[in-house]
């Protein structure tokens, strides 16, 4: 008798603890609990910019060629070697500058335009969009002047692939399909277009 | 009981280094570089507007503790050690006119005068250049440099603000004047007279506009467009 009493006491004291234990976590969900968070905010600080140069230009560009180029560095060391990686965005644009052409670059006869134009060339010394870059793998510490000779290393390959001679053939028999439609649409029947390198 | 325990680890052992030999036996090929042209495009643009603008790309990089304990809420900075970049970045935006529809519907002929409408200019990113040798970078001891994807991603940003500054800063009305600059003379040599020549655009550019004629090469969707 006895020691059935003090089962159901037993029982008893469980069921109250756990019904308090709700109870209290019930108050705390609603009470809003507490959540802590540790961590860097990736963003930059707002700045101002500066406008630094506004050019009127007049540049007919007539090949453009998006260009994605891998640039690595490697640095030996005694243990292990340090590696980067980066990916460089580029347009290389094939064109002609208008400053270029001389006076009296086109000269009409009757329903008939003669054009006399410069050789197609690279429109911008500056065509990659190094805020594109991606760095696919790095390990060690890197200076400034690394990665400037990684932008060169990636400038001079874009370069390289953008100024092949058919590129630049192809850019010029665009230059002069679209000139002659260009002219045909002003109300030319003929136009004759000559490069002058 | 013993001599089972002993069959299937045994079973274990040589099923695992199977799997393991088949993928270490293989040489994998060493790319050292590549390159890659995604599309070669012609076109027929008339770029007629260049705006350079120069930005300081500010980074300060303290550990926070934020949160809430019941309702109180908190933010605060954790005395790690200092880690700030500077880094000064260029964008070159030009803006042109695409030709590549041009046409005889493009063209109002009538007597000496001529009017041509052309279709709405357009705002490319041309370039962006880090300034290297002006980044500077001041970590404490107790923290790690900031490493180059951390500066990509910086440079990234500090571009990401420039476009947004785009309709503030007057370069798709300069487009339009100047389309006008380098279209008249050429027009003048075919022997229309300057008082005879329109040079006319499509429709008013308002701010709402400015999203859809922002452009990035190589990347679905346009720039500004949520």
């Amino acid at each position: 008798m006895k020691g059935r009493r003090w089962n159901t006491v037993k029982w008893l004291a469980v069921i109250v603890v756990v019904v308090l234990m709700a109870g209290a976590a019930v108050w705390w969900s609603r009470a809003g609990g507490v959540d802590v968070s540790v961590g860097f905010d990736r963003r930059i600080e707002l700045t101002s910019q500066e406008v630094r140069r506004i050019e009127r230009i007049g540049q007919w560009e007539f090949l453009s060629m998006p260009s994605e180029v891998v640039a690595d560095t490697l640095r030996k060391g005694f243990f292990s070697d340090d590696r980067l990686v980066v990916i460089y965005s580029g347009v290389p644009r094939i064109g002609i500058d208008m400053a270029r052409v001389e006076d009296g670059w086109a000269a009409v006869r009757g329903d008939t335009v003669s054009l006399r134009l410069p050789a197609v060339h690279l429109l911008d010394k500056d065509f990659i969009d190094e805020a594109r870059m991606r760095v696919f793998y790095e390990s060690g510490k890197w200076s400034n002047q690394d990665r400037m000779s990684l932008y060169g290393q990636a400038y001079r390959k874009m370069l390289r692939q953008a100024l092949t001679p058919s590129n630049l053939r192809r850019a010029e028999a665009n230059a002069r399909g679209q000139f002659t439609a260009l002219f045909r649409a002003l109300g030319f029947q003929k136009v004759e277009v000559t490069f002058v390198p | 009981m013993r001599i089972w325990g002993i069959a299937i680890c045994m079973f274990g052992v040589s099923v695992f280094s199977a799997c393991e030999g088949r993928g270490m036996g293989k040489e994998e090929p060493h790319v050292d570089t590549l390159s890659l042209i995604l599309q070669v495009k012609e076109c027929a643009r008339l770029h007629t507007a260049e705006y350079e603008v120069h930005k300081l790309v500010l980074k300060d990089d303290p550990l926070r503790v934020k949160g809430h304990i019941f309702q109180q809420q908190f933010d605060m900075e954790v005395p790690i050690g200092e880690r700030k970049v500077a880094v000064p970045i260029d964008v070159t935006l030009k803006a042109y006119i695409d030709f590549s529809g041009f046409s005889e519907k493009n063209v109002l002929r009538s007597g000496d005068r001529i009017v041509i409408t052309l279709p709405d200019p357009r705002v490319v990113v041309s370039s962006s250049r880090i300034d290297h040798e002006e980044v500077r970078q001041f970590v404490s001891l107790t923290r790690s440099d900031y490493t180059s994807a951390e500066l990509a991603d910086f440079t990234r940003q500090g571009e990401e603000e420039i476009l947004k500054s785009v309709p503030d800063l007057g370069i798709l009305e300069m487009a339009r004047e100047n389309a006008a600059h380098v279209l008249v003379p050429m027009l003048e040599g075919l022997g229309y007279e300057d008082r005879n020549i329109v040079v006319t655009f499509r429709k008013r550019f308002t701010e709402a506009d400015i999203p859809l004629l922002l452009e990035r090469e190589g990347e679905a969707g346009k720039i500004g467009r949520k």
